[in-house]
């Protein structure tokens, strides 16, 4: 059986659905009856969700066209200094 | 077993007269191409001056190079011939053994190995060449008079090489047992900047064209004298084998066209990516009556161009001689046959070829900047003899699928610079991403984002498709990003020993959250939740949350994007989600505001 600390190790892998069969299996027994480690997966997975779909850091489109017209700009430059 | 045919053409022959002093005796090269007897005036009259000149390099170091750059381009009746030239003028048999397998084994002083390295690199991949290679033979102590004499003959080894491969002329020799594959490799250039190719490389005296019948000879038959010409006045004689070259190979109209002959100098300059020829020959053309397009159409893709069959054929077989030099065949004659060309035809076409072969490898090792604003700006790519160079980027899990931007990829390396805009459009939106969540910061990540796009643009030409374009971009992006931070000390070290002594994270949030905590908050609400409380993890975290669970890449992706093992990233991954689960759990706990909601 595996303790809160070996859960500790694992828990990345677990996150990215990334663990051997055998192994999830032995995860899951332990979160079945550890609540602490439950609530520590589960709002890390939570947080992981938040953070893919709340559409972070995202660039307003006027400034993405300018970024554009600013680089081509600066490549036909140096396009006739070659 | 030749393509061609020798004819008689008797003892009074004098270019057959001049090769025999040199050589004793006239190599099958030249012999099969006896139906045109200009083709082997032209070549005697440059392998006069280029090779049995005496000047700067004595005879036995032409040769050492001939026979280097015929081992790194796999030409093995040339490296065989030249094994024997140099035999006969005294090298030691175990030096020449060493040179096929490794030139830098031969027992060579280090100022003699740097010429070599040069002249494969040169005659390998010309259009990666830059002012730095030129640069380390200076360090060596190389005169400018010593490096043209190099270009010219590695062009000249470019010329025999294609030459070779398109007349399958018997050996003169006994084929030596060659390595199956050199084991040297030249470098890649160290430099990409742009500006590191433009040239001239080398000092030139001017030469009025007044004293200088050559120079009037081009200004009367182009208009102007091109740079590539005006850049070798040290050698005057050069010059004026180069322009008879020119008269007797391009503007003798005998058998193809004029502008049957340019098409060739155009597609075959194209495949080489010199942005040379392309820009000068379609100046020359204009003047011609030629309209711009229809030549650009040409350089770009012949077979869309609207060319007459015959006529596109003939392309296909100059591109195919001086692209995949080791496919080209009997079957390649065989097809320009069918299409009517005479056997003189095809041999001007195969001695065209190599003729712009030679100059394409003339202009890369002078780095003359063209005389005209080129329409097309050709990048270098990986050399057409590949197992010479070291490969690029680690291969990523996204390359076994096709890569969406690899069209528009290939059309800027192509010239179409136009095409970067529609990639910028593309991918602006994820580099800005990757930016801020280096940076920490939305303006320094627009200045970034224009210095990563420029950098992409003047690396494109080192893209080999092994990774998907957008990985390799955000590839770029991270080391533009990562720069930026080392610069400004804000992160002591990014790498991987700094890892696992970490700076005692624990744990300390056990407060569950919500069933469904994105319903607490407005979508723009939690953005800036999200956004505030990434920005202020530390930067070696953020970094990696960003690429991994905002931009998507894979694992591997994200490890190769930031110079990073698997372990050291994953391990900085799950801090990093972890240490956000902290931050975000006051703003997420049931018993907060979820509890009232």
């Amino acid at each position: 059986m595996i303790n809160c600390a070996d859960f500790m190790l694992e828990i990345g892998n677990y996150l990215e659905g990334d663990v051997a069969a055998e192994i999830r299996a032995q995860i899951e027994s332990h979160l079945a009856h550890c609540q602490t480690c439950q609530v520590v997966y589960d709002s890390a997975r939570k947080t992981v969700k938040v953070l893919t779909d709340c559409g972070s850091f995202e660039l307003p489109e006027a400034a993405s066209k300018s970024i554009a017209v600013e680089v081509m700009a600066r490549i036909r430059g140096q396009r006739r200094n070659l | 077993m030749s393509f061609f045919q020798e004819v008689e053409r008797g003892a009074s022959f004098l270019p057959f007269a001049a090769l025999r002093e040199h050589f004793g005796f006239v190599p099958n090269l030249f012999r099969r191409q006896t139906l045109l007897p200009r083709l082997i005036e032209a070549e005697a009259g440059l392998a006069a001056s280029i090779l049995f000149q005496e000047g700067a390099l004595s005879r036995i170091q032409k040769e050492r190079l001939l026979l280097t750059v015929a081992a790194a381009t796999r030409n093995w009746d040339g490296a065989t011939s030249h094994y024997q030239m140099l035999c006969v003028l005294g090298e030691p048999e175990e030096r020449l053994d060493q040179l096929l397998s490794d030139y830098r084994q031969a027992g060579l002083p280090a100022l003699e190995v740097a010429l070599l390295e040069f002249a494969t690199k040169l005659g390998t991949n010309g259009a990666s060449l830059s002012r730095e290679d030129v640069a380390e033979l200076t360090i060596h102590r190389w005169t400018d008079e010593a490096v043209l004499e190099t270009v010219l003959i590695t062009a000249w080894a470019s010329f025999l090489a294609s030459l070779s491969t398109g007349l399958d002329a018997a050996p003169d020799f006994e084929p030596l047992p060659l390595p199956a594959a050199p084991p040297f490799a030249a470098q890649p250039s160290r430099s990409d900047h742009p500006g590191d190719r433009a040239g001239p490389y080398l000092k030139a005296p001017v030469i009025q064209p007044g004293n200088f019948p050559p120079f009037a000879f081009l200004r009367e038959h182009f208009g102007f004298i091109p740079n590539v010409f005006r850049a070798q006045s040290l050698r005057p004689d050069l010059i004026e084998a180069e322009v008879e070259a020119i008269r007797l190979l391009l503007l003798t109209e005998d058998h193809l066209t004029r502008w049957q002959k340019e098409r060739i100098l155009l597609v075959v300059s194209a495949a080489n990516r010199n942005t040379y020829f392309v820009a000068v020959h379609s100046e020359v053309l204009a003047t011609l009556g030629i309209p711009p397009d229809d030549i650009d159409k040409i350089a770009v893709d012949h077979r869309r161009a609207g060319l007459a069959e015959a006529d596109a054929a003939l392309l296909d077989f100059a591109v195919k001689l001086i692209a995949e030099p080791s496919e080209f065949g009997v079957r390649d004659l065989a097809a320009l046959r069918s299409h009517g060309f005479s056997d003189e035809r095809i041999l001007e076409a195969i001695a065209m070829a190599s003729f712009t072969n030679f100059l394409n490898t003339l202009q890369f090792g002078l780095g003359v900047t063209p005389d005209f604003a080129p329409r097309r700006v050709f990048q270098p790519v990986a050399s057409k003899f590949p197992n010479l160079l070291s490969p690029d980027a680690r291969p990523t899990r996204g390359s076994d699928a096709a890569d969406p931007d690899a069209e528009a990829v290939a059309r800027v390396q192509n010239g179409d610079i136009d095409a970067f805009e529609g990639l910028i459009n593309r991918h602006s939106r994820r580099i800005y991403r990757t930016l801020v969540g280096i940076l920490g910061n939305p303006e320094e990540a627009r200045d970034a984002m224009q210095d990563t796009f420029l950098k992409a643009f003047q690396h494109l030409g080192d893209f080999q498709g092994r990774s998907k374009f957008s990985t390799w971009l955000v590839s770029t992006a991270s080391n533009t990003g990562l720069q930026l931070l080392r610069d400004r000390k804000r992160v002591r070290s990014l790498d991987e020993n700094a890892v696992e002594t970490d700076e005692g994270f624990r744990l300390q949030q056990i407060r569950a959250w919500g069933d469904d905590p994105e319903q607490l908050y407005s979508k723009s609400e939690l953005r800036a939740l999200v956004e505030d409380h990434v920005m202020k993890l530390p930067a070696k975290y953020r970094i990696v949350l960003v690429l991994r669970d905002i931009e998507q890449l894979s694992i591997e992706e994200a490890a190769a994007a930031l110079g990073l093992g698997v372990p050291a990233l994953k391990s900085r991954h799950l801090r990093g989600r972890l240490m956000l689960r902290e931050a975000l759990t006051p703003h997420f706990a049931a018993t907060t505001k979820g509890g009232a909601a």
